[in-house]
This record gives C-alpha cells, sequence and structure tokens, in this order.
C-alpha cells in the first residue's frame, strides 16, 4: 500500500485553506473585497429583486391566510389603539402648534424636515440575519455612506455602511459595530445604544445620576452629528447597574423588527 | 461550457443566501443556506474539489453583507472537511437513502454549531446562551437540506453530463 505524505492529505488542504482564510480575515484586505463586493452586487442586484420580491410577497400570503383566524380580535385591538392615538394626535396638534410659536417668540429655527428617498429591502443578512440589510438605492439616488435609514415617518433602524451603484448595504443598530447617542425624549437620561451582536439592543454608558425606568422610550440625541435629533430608537426594558458599578444600562425593544423590514427611508444628508 | 454551470450554482446559491432564505426562515440566527451547501457540495464533488465554489459563494456572500470577510466563515471548511471525513469512512455516499437521510442531521447539527462557534467568538454569558437558537436553526437547517440538495444535485448532474464523466464516481 502506498503511504500518502502529509502534504497530499485532505487535512493538509483543509488546514492550508484554513491558514489562508484566516489570514484573509484577520488582514481584512478592504482594496480586495471592495471590488469584489461592487462587481458581484451589480451583477446580482437584478436578481436579487425579483427573487426577494417573490420571497416577500409569498410570505406575506401565507402569513396572510394563516392570520385570518385572528383578524377580528386583532381588529377590535387596533380600533381600541386608533382611537387612543387619535386623542394623544389632538394634544400633541395642540403642543406643536404651541411650540412653533414659541420657537418663533425665541427666535429659534423651526426643525428641519428629512429629505426622504424610499428604498425596498432585496436582500438580508448577518450572524443573526440582523445585522445588515440590501436595499433598492445606490449612488443613484444620492446616497452616501453614514446616511441614516428609517422605517416609517422616524423609527431609526440603522445607517448605510457601503454603497453599490444601485443598491446599498444598510448596517443595523443590531450590529456589534453600531453606536448611537440617544436620550430619553425629557433629557433626563443620556447615554449610547450599541448593537449586541445581533442579539438585540442596549442602552449603555448611562450616568448613574440619570433617571429612567422601564418602558421609557428613547430617540437619538443629534451628538455627534451623525444622526439628526429625535429619531425613535425603542422601548427601555429593566434598568441595571454595570459589573464596575460605575454605569447603569437597559436592554432596548426596537418597534420594528428587523427580520420583517420590507420598505425603508433614507435620510438624505444634501436637504435635511 | 460546464464552467458557466457551476458560475449558475454559486449564483444561485449567493441569491438563495441573500434574498430568499432570509425571508422566508424568519429568526435564523445563521447562515443556514452556507452551512447546507457545505454539506451538500462535499457530499457530491468531494473535499478537495468542494473549496473553490464553496470559497467562492463565501467571499461572495461576505463582502456583500459584510464588506469584509468574517472569521466565522472558516466554519464552512471545517464543515466541509468533516463531511468528507465521516463519509469516506462510513461509506454514506453509497447508501443513497439513509446517507441522505444522514447528511440532513449532519447539516442541521452544523447548523446548531455555528451558533456556539458564534458564541464562542462573541463571548458566552449564561444569560445568553442561545439553545433555542440552536434548536430552531438545527431544524431549519435540516428542513432546507431536502430543498437545496436536489436543486444542487440537478446542476451537478448537468455539469458531469456536459464534462461526460462517469455518473457516480467515488468522492
Amino acid at each position: 500500500m502506498v503511504r500518502k505524505l502529509f502534504f497530499q492529505t485532505k487535512l493538509s488542504k483543509a488546514l492550508l485553506a484554513l491558514c489562508i482564510l484566516g489570514f484573509l480575515a484577520w488582514w481584512n484586505p478592504s482594496f480586495v473585497m471592495k471590488p469584489i463586493a461592487a462587481v458581484t452586487q451589480v451583477l446580482f442586484f437584478p436578481f436579487e429583486r425579483l427573487f426577494s420580491y417573490v420571497a416577500f410577497e409569498s410570505r406575506e400570503t401565507v402569513q396572510f391566510l394563516s392570520s385570518i383566524g385572528e383578524l377580528k380580535t386583532r381588529n377590535e385591538e387596533l380600533l381600541r389603539e386608533n382611537l387612543d392615538l387619535r386623542a394623544e394626535e389632538a394634544l400633541l396638534k395642540e403642543v406643536r402648534q404651541e411650540n412653533e410659536t414659541l420657537r418663533r417668540d425665541f427666535d429659534l429655527n423651526l426643525r428641519k424636515q428629512y429629505q426622504l428617498v424610499a428604498a425596498e429591502v432585496v436582500g438580508l443578512g448577518g450572524l443573526a440575519q440582523g445585522q445588515s440589510l440590501i436595499v433598492n438605492q445606490g449612488s443613484g439616488a444620492h446616497v452616501e455612506t453614514g446616511m441614516p435609514v428609517v422605517v416609517g415617518k422616524g423609527i431609526l433602524v440603522g445607517k448605510i455602511a457601503e454603497v453599490f451603484i444601485g443598491s446599498a448595504r444598510v448596517d443595523l443598530l443590531s450590529s456589534p459595530e453600531s453606536m448611537v447617542a440617544v436620550t430619553t425624549p425629557d433629557g433626563l437620561a443620556k447615554g449610547i445604544v450599541r448593537g449586541e451582536h445581533g442579539l438585540g439592543l442596549l442602552f449603555d454608558m448611562v450616568p448613574r445620576t440619570d433617571v429612567f425606568k422601564r418602558g421609557d422610550t428613547i430617540v437619538t440625541s443629534g451628538l455627534g452629528g451623525e444622526f439628526p435629533r429625535g429619531l425613535l430608537v425603542g422601548t427601555l426594558q429593566d434598568p441595571e447597574y454595570t459589573p464596575d458599578k460605575l454605569f447603569q444600562r437597559a436592554p432596548v425593544i426596537s418597534p420594528v423588527k428587523y427580520a420583517d423590514i420590507r420598505f425603508v427611508s433614507i435620510i438624505l444628508r444634501s436637504n435635511p | 461550457m460546464s464552467i458557466w454551470v457551476r458560475c449558475l450554482s454559486v449564483f444561485s446559491v449567493v441569491v438563495l443566501h441573500i434574498a430568499i432564505v432570509p425571508v422566508f426562515f424568519l429568526g435564523v440566527s445563521t447562515p443556514i443556506t452556507l452551512v447546507v451547501v457545505a454539506v451538500v457540495w462535499t457530499a457530491l464533488l468531494g473535499f478537495p474539489a468542494v473549496l473553490f465554489p464553496l470559497l467562492s459563494v463565501v467571499v461572495i456572500c461576505d463582502s456583500i453583507l459584510f464588506g469584509a470577510f468574517q472569521f466565522a466563515s472558516l466554519y464552512f471548511v471545517l464543515v466541509a472537511y468533516a463531511v468528507s471525513f465521516f463519509m469516506r469512512r462510513t461509506l454514506l455516499g453509497e447508501r443513497s437513502g439513509l446517507g441522505f437521510f444522514i447528511l440532513a442531521i449532519f447539516a442541521g447539527g452544523a447548523a446548531g454549531g455555528y451558533v456556539f462557534l458564534n458564541q464562542l467568538l462573541i463571548g458566552i454569558t449564561k444569560e445568553s446562551y442561545p439553545f433555542g437558537d440552536m434548536l430552531l436553526d438545527s431544524f431549519l437547517a435540516f428542513t432546507l437540506f431536502f430543498l437545496l440538495a436536489p436543486l444542487l444535485r440537478w446542476f451537478e448532474l448537468v455539469i458531469r453530463t456536459l464534462r461526460q464523466e462517469a455518473q457516480f464516481a467515488i468522492k
């Protein structure tokens, strides 16, 4: 029997492949990965768009068919919620008018409206499928790296991480690199919201003297200038002290499920 | 000609991984498409031959989704080697029905293993250890195996026919 030398075995090939890939992951050559991403994304984009459309439509049809039984109960709940929200809206309208009048009286600039670009999700990815989205607006729609991405009128979900010709990659707030300066709307607690490796969001680095409780909402504070002030991030859960007892922190529940997002809006920087 | 069919199979896997599977398999915490593809391709092609298509898919997906190659992607090479190792010693590939089922279980186990590896990389804490995720991902990978295996097998049959290779080559 002819015995194979070590470098002829599958194990040696596996080790070699692992070493090369490990080196690539450690080195992280963006000058190699960026062109690969740009070229392949241009090639794949029409197919991603078509197949994601089919997949989303199919999923929504299945969800609709399976939820018919719950529709009556859900409808009643929504009617009740709608009445409450109408009452709240009437109150807020009055407060808004009062706020605008006061801002004029004190010569403060009125809050600017955002210029939004609507985009559709064509791909999802990440360690927990909650870290990045591919959307169908790119450099052609003046999208740039760092622009905030919101759902609805102002629920912050992430920011643009990389722009391709007809598409862009959005890093979600749950991604490990994500960090946003936030505050409670009354300004009593300030801190940062960071991603927990796709597992959720954490309101962190809150000084011990700041006051907040479970159920409080947090919005972007505008510090650092990366995100405009007042974008909703989520609702706080039970607060706790960090192990070193220097700060407080609390898990954050986002009002949107990241895996469910289909349409987003990108806030353009050029004309905020 | 067969190189174009190979490109098409790589292309299909990338589109499945990015645009289709995550939409249907909500809440999944593992790239189950890539785990299943690593198992199926290794069963069909054998270990050294699987490296090129598998790594192409992994590099393309990582570059599009993260903009960088991920350490966790080394896991797919380990999975491919493990499948090849066990197939060679148990002759799983020769027992088509049972082998197919065992490979599906292997894919499920490998998906659970990815969650474990991911937790090792980011640090395990007692509160966050995701047993639920492991079970869910394993089950979804097991299910996905039965959908992806026939598709990838069809691609390989086309390639072998174009190359005029024997249909039952031993890996």
